[in-house]
């Protein structure tokens, strides 16, 4: 008569499992959530930012973009890259802060303060006069 | 029977608990590895991150360099094995922006070098000195010399392993010429040379062998001087080519020259002068190399 199959005993040693258990997943998602993970974000980030520039200065776009202060073709190029990428190239002369040429992708005119920055020094040459640009590259992930 | 049913649930019950236990072990030791790896990650990707940087700043101020400097080349394997073809290209006479290395120079060194926190040295003194020369590393130069004294450009190998057995030579200039001073070919020669020069009037092209350790002069007459194109030994190095003109001749030119040489492995080229940036902790030196052509 002693039938007790489906009784529930609540023993000293069960209580402590549970409690040695929930010790250790909470220590473990401790752990999980202390990794920082935003550092690879910011290396892609840099990465594309950098490959960006040296494709700008590689191309001739920039030197195109001053002679004929045009940026259509910058705003092309940055317009194909991939759609969370957002950029902003601010084209300047030597030794001044104003912006000669500004180009950025639709829909990235706002940049955010923590957008990651490059500069560059490139020159142009036209009919055998050479001047000399800033480029400011900003970048940011956008969303 | 009921000791036994009581017997065997008590072991799955033990069975359960220890498995519970061995995988929030597993799941404990799986986070403190994960971290330590990520803590890796982000102590390597940040060293990476700050020596990619210091290289793009290098390599670019390297490239708007060598735009400055006008001159270009490619190197491909030959269409005949064990040979490879190097093609320079300049304008002749050459050099006439390389003085403005030292604007540039200041400008890296001066305010990119602030607006970066970075520190710049760039080495033009060799290109400045009044001759440029692209070094090839298996012994074959390019010397452009831009002194108003003695405008020339000139290729040659102070490798015997390496002295062209071809070279191509193609300008095209905005005078108009007067008439051609043509070399006497050697059929028997050891150096293979073709000429294509065009002017506003006349279009030149010539082909043949010379004796690579003979001076031959092929001189195109303007009404202010000539240019000249030298080939042969030229200063004891067989096989050269130098292009030079008279200091009253006001002329502009485009010049290409193809060397068709013996190769048995890769090379590359470097101008003669270097660019070295220090940022957040590294330092990267970038030797000048040349655009591609």
């Amino acid at each position: 008569m002693i039938c007790n199959a489906k009784g529930f005993v609540i023993s000293f040693d069960s209580i402590l499992s549970l409690f040695v258990i929930f010790a250790f997943l909470t220590a473990s998602f401790t752990i999980l959530s202390s990794a920082d993970l935003s550092g690879s974000d910011s290396a892609f980030l840099q990465a594309f930012s950098l490959d960006t520039a040296a494709v700008l200065h590689n191309s001739g776009m920039l030197e195109r973009a001053v002679q004929s202060e045009d940026s259509s073709e910058i705003d092309a190029f940055l317009n194909m890259l991939p759609f969370s990428y957002c950029a902003r190239a601010d084209i300047m002369e030597e030794g001044s802060s104003f912006p000669l040429i500004v180009s950025s992708r639709l829909r990235c005119s706002d940049v955010p303060a923590n957008a990651f920055l490059s500069r560059s020094v490139f020159s142009s040459n036209v009919s055998g006069n050479v001047s000399f640009y800033t480029l400011e590259l900003r970048s940011w992930i956008s969303g | 029977m009921d000791f036994r049913m009581n017997a065997l649930k008590s072991r799955r019950g033990f069975l359960l608990t220890v498995s519970v236990l061995l995988i929030v072990i597993f799941a404990l030791f799986f986070s403190q590895q994960f971290l330590q790896k990520s803590e890796g990650l982000s102590k390597a990707g940040s060293q990476v991150k700050g020596l990619e940087r210091t290289a793009y700043s290098a390599e670019l101020l390297s490239l708007e360099a060598a735009k400055i400097i006008g001159t270009r080349a490619s190197i491909t394997s030959g269409s005949e094995s064990g040979t490879a073809e190097v093609t320079v290209s300049d304008s002749f006479p050459c050099g006439k922006n390389i003085q403005k290395l030292s604007e540039f120079r200041q400008i890296a060194e001066g305010d990119f070098a602030g607006l970066t926190n970075s520190e710049i040295s760039a080495d033009f003194s060799r290109l400045l000195d009044g001759k440029s020369e692209l070094i090839f590393s298996n012994g074959l130069y390019f010397e452009c010399s831009y002194a108003p004294s003695g405008q020339h450009a000139e290729i040659y190998s102070v490798n015997d392993a390496s002295v062209p057995e071809r070279i191509e030579i193609t300008m095209d200039s905005n005078g108009s010429m007067n008439d051609v001073n043509a070399w006497q070919w050697d059929p028997s020669g050891d150096l293979e040379v073709s000429i294509d020069y065009t002017d506003s009037t006349i279009a030149v092209r010539a082909s043949g062998r010379i004796d690579s350790s003979e001076q031959s002069v092929y001189s195109f007459n303007y009404s202010g001087g000539s240019i000249r194109i030298i080939a042969g030994e030229i200063g004891g190095r067989k096989g050269s080519v130098k292009i030079e003109k008279d200091n009253g001749l006001e002329l502009d030119s485009s010049l290409s020259i193809k060397a068709i040489l013996p190769s048995e492995g890769l090379f590359e080229s470097h101008f003669d002068s270097e660019i070295t940036v220090k940022q957040l902790g590294f330092e990267k030196t970038s030797r000048l190399r040349p655009l591609g052509s």
